[in-house]
């Protein structure tokens, strides 16, 4: 494994990515959520700082779902279909460099873009003269550790379907995984076996996104236990990880035609 | 020692997942020689693209060996000495000339740097386009796509350098200026291998030719041999009784005859001229005969 080739292909990937204008549109509506989570604030009297912090939190996540799954299904398969991969791949760097490289580029681009929202909100709440809340930012973490498992499961389904095809795979698994407790919860409760089953099964193949919403606790202004966040941290590890061998397994048996 | 061996090379894909596959390449052995500029002919789905693709690892073989410079298989320290352009390529459209040209020297090892950048106008010099470094690539012409190609192909000086049909699409400006930069780094001792359909240009910048027909190898070997063969007629002008006289001859064994038979008769032989065949021709001729054995 060739650090070097990883970094040039991440530097590359973000700024094939920041020089794309999707990008300013996807940041401007978020601004816009975000700046109508002041006016959502207005109509309570009493829960006007937590209005404003779940709304506008909920703005920052839509964002980076919008951004990991709509660009992420895009991200090799553009590649695939202009062929600028051709001579990519010809140079002196393997699949799976190259696969983590995309990878690193696009998780910086929001990281970045989650930050950038994020102090858009913080400034917000500064107008209205809120209190620094701390476990906002275990909000932010969740958001990024969750476009982690996204991104990276968005990238194993581009490398063989179209990215229609792709964003409608992940926003299956993104839904089922937010639902994840719920079905959990039905299923055990329910007299059929089949139902049972196919919820105990179910949480070895979609990973429970409920994991990494730290929201509620934001806007509580709770703290995240240390179990919980290191919990939280090394299954986003894992899952990632598993999604990623899987992209570059899958890669390296792929014709670049 | 051969910059290129390929043994027994088979690759079939299907275009479309229910599809039956399709053979692309048949059994193909060759050989590109060091040092030399190679032309790989053949017609639109002969192969040529399959097979170069799979020389670089981007198509996998079904079956076959390939080895680079004597007895060494794809790696990245061998892809490192390989330089390539594919066939309508399409670059980041993001990027300016000059940063494309970086980001594939770093990812050829190369570091950023004051020779780099130097070494970026030098190449931007000789593919002529000094004038649009700082242009992005989507404000580039056909023609300026295709050089800016060139120039990332060989940015990290390789030894062999594989285009596939560089001069598709291109005026004949464009297909002058490509020749004349191929002709330029073949003067180097590199290794040049290219795939084309453009008789005309493979004749005028290749030392040797494979011919490839659905996916099976019909020639191998140097340009020369390939012409002598269609070369089959030969203009004997001779002097007989003070008569001027020409004979249009169809192979060498009616010329030697009549060379005996000239003699003879004391005729005074003025000259022998060989009508010079064209790869056009030879490449028709093969064609013909692969059809008549087929």
């Amino acid at each position: 494994m060739n650090l070097q080739s990883v970094i040039t292909i991440s530097k590359n990937s973000f700024k094939e990515i920041i020089r794309d204008r999707i990008l300013y549109g996807l940041l401007l509506f978020s601004v816009f959520i975000i700046g109508l989570s002041r006016a959502m604030g207005g109509l309570s009297f009493a829960e006007q700082e937590r209005i404003v912090v779940d709304f506008g939190l909920a703005g920052v996540h839509i964002s980076v779902v919008i951004l990991s799954i709509f660009i992420g299904s895009t991200l090799v398969s553009k590649e695939l279909d202009k062929r600028t991969i051709l001579t990519l791949l010809t140079r002196p760097i393997g699949r799976a460099e190259y696969i983590l490289g995309k990878f690193f580029g696009f998780i910086a681009v929001i990281a970045l873009l989650a930050s950038l929202l994020f102090l858009v909100l913080f400034l917000v709440l500064s107008l209205m003269q809120v209190e620094f809340n701390l476990s906002m930012l275990f909000a932010l973490h969740g958001f990024i550790l969750e476009a982690l498992v996204l991104v990276s499961l968005t990238i194993a389904f581009g490398i063989y379907s179209k990215p229609t095809l792709s964003v409608s795979f992940v926003l299956g698994v993104f839904l089922i995984g937010h639902w994840l407790e719920s079905l959990n919860y039905f299923s055990s409760a329910s007299d059929s076996v089949a139902f049972r089953t196919f919820g105990k099964m179910i949480n070895y193949f979609v990973p429970n996104l409920e994991m990494w919403n730290w929201k509620a606790q934001a806007v509580n202004r709770e703290m995240v236990a240390t179990a919980e966040f290191g919990n939280a941290n090394l299954n986003a590890l894992a899952w990632t990880g598993l999604f990623l061998t899987i992209s570059i397994i899958l890669f390296k048996r792929k014709d670049c035609a | 020692m051969s910059a290129i061996t390929i043994n027994s090379l088979h690759k079939s894909y299907r275009s479309e997942f229910w599809l039956k596959k399709i053979k692309a390449i048949e059994d193909l052995s060759l050989e590109v020689e060091s040092g030399k500029v190679t032309g790989f002919l053949g017609a639109n789905g002969a192969g040529k693209s399959t097979t170069i693709k799979c020389l670089l690892g981007l198509l996998l073989p079904d079956s076959g060996d390939i080895r680079f410079f004597g007895d060494q298989k794809l790696s990245p320290e061998v892809k490192s000495k390989i330089g390539f352009l594919p066939e309508r390529p399409f670059f980041y459209e993001y990027l300016q000339g000059d940063e494309f040209l970086s980001f594939y020297a770093n990812l050829s090892g190369m570091k950023s740097g004051k020779s780099l950048n130097k070494k970026i106008e030098e190449l931007l010099e000789l593919v002529g386009l000094s004038h649009a470094g700082d242009k992005k690539l989507r404000e580039y012409s056909k023609g300026m796509l295709q050089r800016i190609g060139i120039a990332q192909a060989i940015i990290h000086d390789p030894d062999l350098i594989i285009f596939d049909e560089p001069m598709s699409g291109l005026d004949p400006d464009g297909r002058f200026e490509v020749n004349q930069i191929i002709q330029r780094i073949a003067e180097q001792g590199k290794t040049v291998f290219f795939s084309s359909h453009l008789l005309h240009d493979v004749e005028k910048i290749s030392e040797n030719i494979i011919i490839l027909k659905k996916g099976v190898l019909k020639y191998q070997g140097a340009l020369g041999p390939l012409l002598e063969d269609v070369s089959s007629k030969f203009q004997l002008t001779y002097v007989e009784s003070g008569q001027k006289n020409n004979l249009l001859l169809e192979d060498m064994e009616s010329l030697q005859s009549e060379i005996d038979s000239l003699r003879k008769r004391d005729a005074q032989i003025i000259d022998i001229t060989q009508a010079q065949a064209s790869l056009e021709q030879a490449y028709v001729k093969l064609n013909q005969q692969s059809d008549g054995a087929l």
